[in-house]
């Protein structure tokens, strides 16, 4: 799976920290999913799409290997 | 107050199957990292000095008669090494257990897998080193001309009751610290369900059964240090092999069994520490070689059984 997540931050103009305190997960956190290097549970998914208002498809993209 | 409360509920929601909020559940609060630390460095000092130097707290110490018709006959019961395994084991279970100042989901899967690691780490090493003391005899003491291969084990399952966690607490802040501004996840791989799951069942049964029948049967006495050895191996392929059809449920259900058996495992070891004494603590510490492996395989055993069940009913 990859993610638009880093693209979209630019477009709302945030840093990881900020996405990180509305969702209340640590930078750490937000940095290890914008390098496709872990998977966030779907509430997680969730909330991150409703901080940029967007559905989740359009943020989170399956590959051909998932 | 509710966070308190989120570690109460292990002794209440044994086999409920609730994951919505599964990833930060059964954990201490934040506070308790300190002091967690607070406990560890004395005790794992004391430990050092108590075990290598013989010191003993002055006057930490009962003396017991064992013979009333014997006055000359005293035993000395000293606390000093009983204190510093509860001291280690409480301030590591607190530093490893209590929430990250940021916990979320991925804070609590990286000491998940951190502590399945360790066990892996932990018990491969074990079982390495009983084999190399059976196969080549004792390359570490001096006590094979006593004992032998056994008297071996039983200085190893010394080092045992604290060594999981040692190992658990060093690779759980690799992972948390070692890169800037980002978590590594410590991939962990398993064994598939064919044919290593069933070799691990009932090789494990059957040696586990011997096990319990050497103290009757001195046919089975004289291999008791090479059953314990094949034991700690088979053990780990059953925990390490997949179930029939796992998937991300099953696999969270197996992570966080190992954190609830942890708990026991070591709730009861401090009980053990503080109240059995002499002969009968070598064989809580023996059994303490095993005790994690099978509580976890009973609580993951008994939420899969029961997860399976109510499949059933769902189609019925």
């Amino acid at each position: 799976m990859k993610n638009s997540l880093r693209v979209e931050r630019a477009i709302k103009n945030i840093t990881q920290g900020e996405l990180a305190e509305l969702i209340g997960v640590s930078r750490q956190t937000i940095n290890t999913i914008e390098s496709n290097r872990y998977v966030p549970s779907t509430v997680l998914a969730l909330k991150i799409a409703r901080v940029f208002g967007k559905p989740v498809e359009e943020i989170f993209i399956l590959e051909d290997e998932d | 107050m509710s966070k308190t409360l989120d570690f109460c509920k292990v002794c209440f929601t044994f086999g409920k199957l609730n994951f919505t909020r599964m990833q930060t559940r059964y954990l201490f609060p934040h506070y308790f990292k300190k002091t967690g630390w607070v406990l560890l460095i004395p005790g794992l000092i004391l430990g050092y000095l108590t075990f290598f130097h013989q010191y003993q707290i002055p006057g930490f110490q009962i003396s017991i008669q064992p013979d009333p018709k014997n006055p000359n006959n005293i035993h000395i019961q000293y606390f000093t090494q009983s204190l510093a395994l509860a001291l280690v084991i409480m301030g590591v279970m607190f530093v490893a257990f209590a929430k990250e100042k940021f916990e979320d989901e991925l804070t609590a899967a990286i000491r998940r897998n951190a502590l399945y690691w360790s066990i892996l780490v932990n018990y491969s090493l074990c079982g390495i080193l009983m084999m190399v003391a059976i196969l080549v005899g004792d390359v570490f003491y001096d006590y094979q001309h006593i004992l032998g291969s056994f008297g071996y084990i039983i200085g190893l399952s010394i080092y045992n009751l604290f060594s999981t966690l040692i190992f658990f607490l060093l690779r759980y802040h690799y992972l948390l610290y070692s890169k800037q501004g980002e978590y590594k996840l410590g991939k962990l791989s398993f064994l598939p369900y064919y044919p290593y799951r069933n070799i691990g069942q009932y090789l494990s049964i059957f040696l586990f059964t011997l096990f319990l029948l050497a103290n009757k049967v001195p046919l089975i006495g004289t291999f008791w240090s090479e059953i314990i050895t094949l034991l700690c191996f088979s053990l780990l392929v059953w925990i390490f092999s997949r179930q029939k059809h796992e998937d991300e449920l099953v696999t969270n259900m197996r992570m966080e069994s190992m954190q609830l058996a942890l708990y026991f495992n070591y709730s009861l070891l401090l009980l053990g520490d503080i109240f059995i004494y002499g002969n009968a603590f070598f064989y809580f510490m023996i059994f303490n070689l095993f005790s994690v492996q099978i509580f976890f395989l009973i609580r993951f055993q008994f939420v899969y059984n029961k997860l399976m069940r109510e499949l059933k009913e769902a189609k019925a």
